[in-house]
């Protein structure tokens, strides 16, 4: 007899917090599969959202989280152009082997080297080769304006 | 990390608001209840749109109607372990505070290198290892988070710049 048929007659137990963690593996609770955003893709989206805001002419909200989002934004975004934010999306996207989480840290984070990329997130250490973790790196730093 | 997430949430409408703008209505209401809180255990930074206001339904006794909005927002939320950048804006002997997006981090004196001392006798108090690396209020810094507490509302966390690639940024 399926279980399914009638409402739940309690609250289902929530799933343990506190095991999230984004070390050696990723357990990223009920973010595992959520579209993630760069830096600097996060500060095109937001600017974007406070243009129309103002153009549409209403209350553009500005609270203390957003703007103190706003500034560490402007501080640590590497890329400034929209195009140049498009095309290190388009090189990241091309690596499936890689999570969500790891292409989007490897764009705000702007390693020099692969060692230093695979140092600072470790869960990438086995999915991709030295040799194409650098070229990626690489071609992110061409696209990228001081 | 930044995520676009959809998310769901019940709003009440007065009934002298019934008429011709619910949605836009409902959608005002959502912006200023939401954004800008901290829910669960992540920051809800912005509203981006609705894509789902159900039908309005009336709660019995109160009159109000209430709908379930879908929508989409970008949230940020902090992971233990993640390398994140932020910019230091106190220091004292314990260690120092780095404002990351909306969390405050604080980095203990147990989490830096050995070679990072304290200085309170410069302009302003410092920690420094008298070779390259200064954190002073306003220097750029890379850590790690360690641990995150949350309670309703608000969030705090501490981090390491203990390892390799972490501490100062050459801006």
């Amino acid at each position: 007899m399926s279980d399914q048929a009638h409402a739940p007659t309690s609250r289902p137990k929530p799933p343990p917090a506190g095991e999230e963690e984004a070390s050696a593996t990723l357990k990223l609770g009920e973010f595992q599969d959520v579209d993630t955003l760069t830096l600097s893709e996060a500060s095109l989206v937001i600017n974007a959202l406070m243009v129309k805001r103002r153009k549409d002419r209403k209350d553009r909200n500005e609270t203390d989280v957003l703007n103190k989002t706003l500034d560490y934004l402007d501080a640590f975004a590497r890329f400034k152009q929209k195009e140049n934010v498009e095309a290190v999306e388009r090189l990241l996207s091309a690596h499936k082997e890689l999570t969500k989480f790891e292409r989007a840290q490897i764009g705000s984070l702007c390693c020099d080297s692969a060692d230093e990329c695979k140092t600072l997130i470790p869960s990438l250490a086995e999915k991709i080769s030295d040799e194409d973790l650098q070229e990626l790196l690489d071609e992110m730093a061409k696209l990228m304006t001081s | 990390m930044f995520f676009l997430h959809n998310l769901e949430r019940r709003v009440t409408l007065h009934p002298s608001y019934f008429g011709r703008n619910m949605h836009e209505l409902v959608t005002t209401k959502l912006v200023k209840d939401v954004e800008g809180t901290c829910v669960g255990d992540y920051y809800i930074i912005a509203i981006m749109d609705t894509f789902d206001v159900s039908e309005g339904r009336i709660l019995p006794g109160s009159g109000l109607a209430e709908f379930t909005v879908g929508y989409r927002a970008v949230v940020w939320r902090p992971f233990k372990g993640e390398v994140v950048d932020g910019i230091t804006y106190s220091v004292n002997q314990h260690g120092f505070f780095a404002q990351v997006g909306p969390l405050r981090l604080f980095v203990s004196a147990h989490l830096m290198p050995d070679e990072m001392q304290w200085d309170a006798n410069a302009t302003p108090p410092q920690f420094t290892n008298n070779a390259d690396m200064v954190i002073e209020p306003g220097t750029h810094i890379r850590a790690k988070v360690i641990g995150l507490r949350t309670e309703v509302g608000q969030m705090w966390a501490i981090g390491s710049i203990n390892g390799d690639f972490l501490g100062c940024l050459q801006a």
